[in-house]
């Protein structure tokens, strides 16, 4: 089933970005604010009731060859929950995949997923507390695309300023409060991380990530940045896993396009709908 | 041999569980240490990252240089093809018993089959869609072994075919009514392996565990109506084509009659016709809610599986096939990375082989019997696990009782049968080694398959593999196939 799981939300990693990335600039440019008080502003903005997008992803690998996957995703809020469903358009042998997934804001209940793979025509409920495995064979897991819990992390400055492409950012340190590290470690795969944000935009830009599992760092880049629907969006992300100092693999997403609070019916989020596909 | 295949199997999957293996028991480790005082530091856990010797000249926040290919557009063209060609090998490297009348004598390449498969999709509406596809296979192995070697039925089954698979159309009728008319694949339950309430469909068994579940079931022409109301699904079908599993042929390596060959003869399998009367149904409530789904079945349809019955005429066993009814209920629940799920039914009608027709003859009966009816209750419970990353365990015990159970069936009143399946993704989803065991009903033989799986390319997947069988006693349902062991190999192109 873990084959399974290369399925995923392409929404949930829009969101991810957005929530890390996006922060109220008038209450978050405060010199007094604390590196805990920026992530809380970050998680409580506002990103649009629904979202439709697709999606290119290309896997690059030692020998710099490369896999290209392209998605189509639905998302939209019910309040503090959402629910989305992503379907795979191509390559060929992953086409009308398709990936639905409701999370709850509710902590005691359980997030529901299901895969439906067309070679089966079957529709299959997924298990996984531990969101640490790799995601569609990216580079992300699905911590990255699903989003943390903030409250389970201690936030450091760790500079107060560093130049990023010509902006100024604060470098953020985030690890998993003692009380709940092992659990926090286990379902991310992260021991730490380090994050630079734009100080005039409140943008996440930069990214650094200790993974517990071979020991390996990756370094996420979001080198493109566009105000689409009033809403800052990352149009290209980058995620690069090392080992030892050396490249292992390394992914990029492009947007290629997005539209935030079209109506969306809700049957679109139905196991029906998945096996219909578009 | 199979000992030194089997611990061969073994050894190919120790690096592939390595490394999870190691870091499930550290994190278990870890899990206990921090119940006390001996949590590592946060210097220790950091060392070993090796982050300041990264490539000399490398900045890893830079920009990587992507062709962005062109998107594929979902909306502009309205229709939509693609398909594959695969290339598949076996090796059968067992001698075949003697005793048996198999073709096949000696170890030797045993299969060369060419596959195509295409689809067409087209939009005839908005909402309406056309769906063709169509699957067909060569092997060539006969013509290079000797085509006069074989039965007219090994090559009619296994030579060559071409047949539509899911073509159908499809679209909604109101806001809640959804139609799909024509041949497709209606795919129920929770059971990985036997067919408990998922059995719309026929599945082709022409080679025992070589097809996973996702090629073995068989389209049939159906008509689907689901009704889908506040997070209710109801299906009604109507299945309007007999097609039966697909078995081993006569004199091939997996003919299912090889022993009773010896015995009588077994003539050609009676269909029953496809006409308005013999219409199957099948009726299915769905519900998921947080945590889990619940899906409740019935079905009057013909069981897929022909019995044999004799004919004291002509001293022959004839195959037929039953209507049979079946009330099921499927369901699953997640507590954790565990998928807890079971699969119910009682089935009515079905026919069972009688051990005692040898006896009957000595007798001199005049209505000598070969099978009974009887109903039984079948179930599975079993369980997904995904807490080790990157791997899935499934662990199903299947069984089935027979009521009303009679001394002269030739199966056993209550059977049961374990199966695990290990799937693992390794090398950013290129790689999939993936172990699937099942032990047949009530210790009568053991079945291993390991495969790897390998992306050379998106479109180009490489696959090796080996099965084996392994049955030692003559009453084990496997004993005919123990010497069908295979080395596997295919290369598959998508399109």
């Amino acid at each position: 089933m873990s084959a399974f799981k290369l399925q995923f939300s392409i929404q949930y990693f829009l969101l991810l970005v957005l929530l890390i990335s996006f922060a109220i600039t008038s209450s978050a440019r405060g010199d007094t604010l604390t590196a805990q008080e920026v992530m809380v502003k970050v998680d409580d903005r506002y990103t649009g009731d629904t979202a439709i997008q697709d999606m290119t992803m290309i896997l690059i690998d030692r020998q710099e060859r490369q896999r290209v996957r392209q998605t189509k995703g639905f998302t939209k809020e019910y309040g503090e929950d959402s629910k989305s469903i992503s379907f795979f358009l191509s390559p060929a042998d992953v086409k009308n995949t398709a990936f639905l997934s409701y999370e709850w804001d509710d902590a005691d209940k359980e997030d529901d997923s299901w895969l439906y793979l067309p070679a089966l025509r079957k529709v299959k409920r997924i298990a996984s507390s531990d969101k640490s495995g790799s995601f569609m064979g990216t580079d992300f897991t699905y911590s990255d695309i699903e989003g943390v819990d903030i409250d389970d992390y201690d936030y450091k400055f760790i500079k107060e300023s560093e130049m990023v492409d010509g902006h100024d950012t604060w470098v953020i340190e985030s690890r998993p409060k003692k009380k709940i590290k092992k659990d926090v470690i286990k379902e991310t795969g992260y021991l730490k991380s380090q994050l630079w944000i734009r100080k005039d935009i409140f943008m996440l830009v930069n990214g650094k990530f200790w993974v517990k599992k071979g020991k390996k760092i990756k370094y996420l880049t979001i080198p493109e940045i566009e105000k689409i629907d009033n809403i800052w969006t990352a149009k290209k992300m980058q995620m690069i896993t090392t080992k030892k100092g050396k490249k292992e693999h390394s992914t990029v997403l492009q947007v290629n396009s997005i539209q935030y609070n079209k109506p969306l019916d809700d049957d679109m989020f139905t196991t029906q709908r998945m096996e219909r596909g578009l | 041999m199979k000992k030194i295949i089997w611990w061969l199997c073994l050894i190919l999957m120790i690096p592939v569980f390595f490394s999870n293996a190691v870091f499930f028991v550290q994190n278990s480790w870890a899990q206990a240490d921090s119940a006390g005082d001996s949590e590592l530091t946060e210097e220790d856990e950091l060392e070993g990252f090796g982050d300041e010797k990264f490539e000399e000249g490398t900045n890893v926040f830079e920009e990587i240089e992507v062709k962005l290919p062109v998107p594929v557009s979902v909306e502009s063209k309205g229709y939509s093809y693609g398909g594959f060609f695969r290339e598949e090998w076996a090796y059968s490297f067992q001698e075949q018993d003697p005793n048996l009348n198999f073709v096949r004598k000696g170890p030797e390449l045993s299969k060369v089959r060419s596959i195509v498969n295409a689809y067409l999709e087209q939009d005839l509406s908005e909402n309406w869609k056309l769906k063709v596809s169509g699957n067909a296979f060569y092997d060539a192995y006969y013509s290079v072994k000797d085509r006069d070697l074989y039965p007219y039925e090994t090559l009619r089954v296994l030579e060559s075919e071409a047949e539509f698979r899911d073509t159908f159309i499809e679209g909604p009728l109101t806001d809640f009514l959804w139609l799909k008319i024509g041949r497709q694949i209606i795919a129920w339950g929770e059971s990985e392996g036997p067919a408990i309430t998922d059995i719309a469909n026929p599945r082709d068994n022409r080679e025992m565990g070589v097809v996973d579940i996702e090629d073995a079931r068989i389209p049939v022409f159906a008509t689907k109506f689901s009704f889908l109301k506040e997070g209710w699904e109801f299906n009604v079908v109507f299945i309007h084509e007999f097609r039966a599993n697909k078995i081993g042929a006569k004199g091939s390596d997996y003919d299912p009659y090889i022993s009773i060959r010896k015995n009588f003869d077994i003539e050609t399998e009676k269909f029953p016709e496809s006409h308005l009367s013999n219409t199957e149904f099948l009726y299915r409530l769905f519900k998921s809610f947080n945590g889990g789904d619940i899906s409740v079945t019935y079905a009057d349809v013909f069981e897929d599986d022909a019995y044999l019955d004799f004919d004291k005429r002509s001293f022959r066993l004839i195959p037929r096939y039953r209507r049979i009814q079946a009330h099921g209920v499927a369901g699953n629940y997640v507590v954790g990375s565990w998928l807890l799920k079971f699969e119910f039914a009682r089935k009515n009608g079905l026919a069972f082989v009688r051990d005692d027709i040898a006896k009957q003859l000595q007798n001199k009966e005049d209505h000598p019997e070969s099978w009974s009816e009887k109903n039984v209750t079948q179930g599975m419970i079993g369980f997904d696990y995904n807490g080790v990353t990157d791997l899935t365990t499934t662990f199903e015990i299947g069984g089935i009782r027979i009521n009303d159970y009679e001394h002269n069936l030739s199966n056993d009143e209550i059977r049961a049968s374990p199966s695990l399946i290990l799937m693992y993704d390794a090398w950013n989803n290129t790689l999939h080694p993936k172990f699937f065991w099942v032990r047949l009903p009530n210790d009568n033989g053991d079945l291993f398959r390991f495969t790897v799986d390998y992306d050379y390319v998106d479109a180009l997947q490489l696959s090796a593999g080996v099965i084996v069988y392994d049955a030692s006693k003559k009453e084990d349902l496997l004993y005919s196939f123990r010497n069908n062991d295979q080395i596997l190999a295919s290369l598959k192109y998508s399109f």
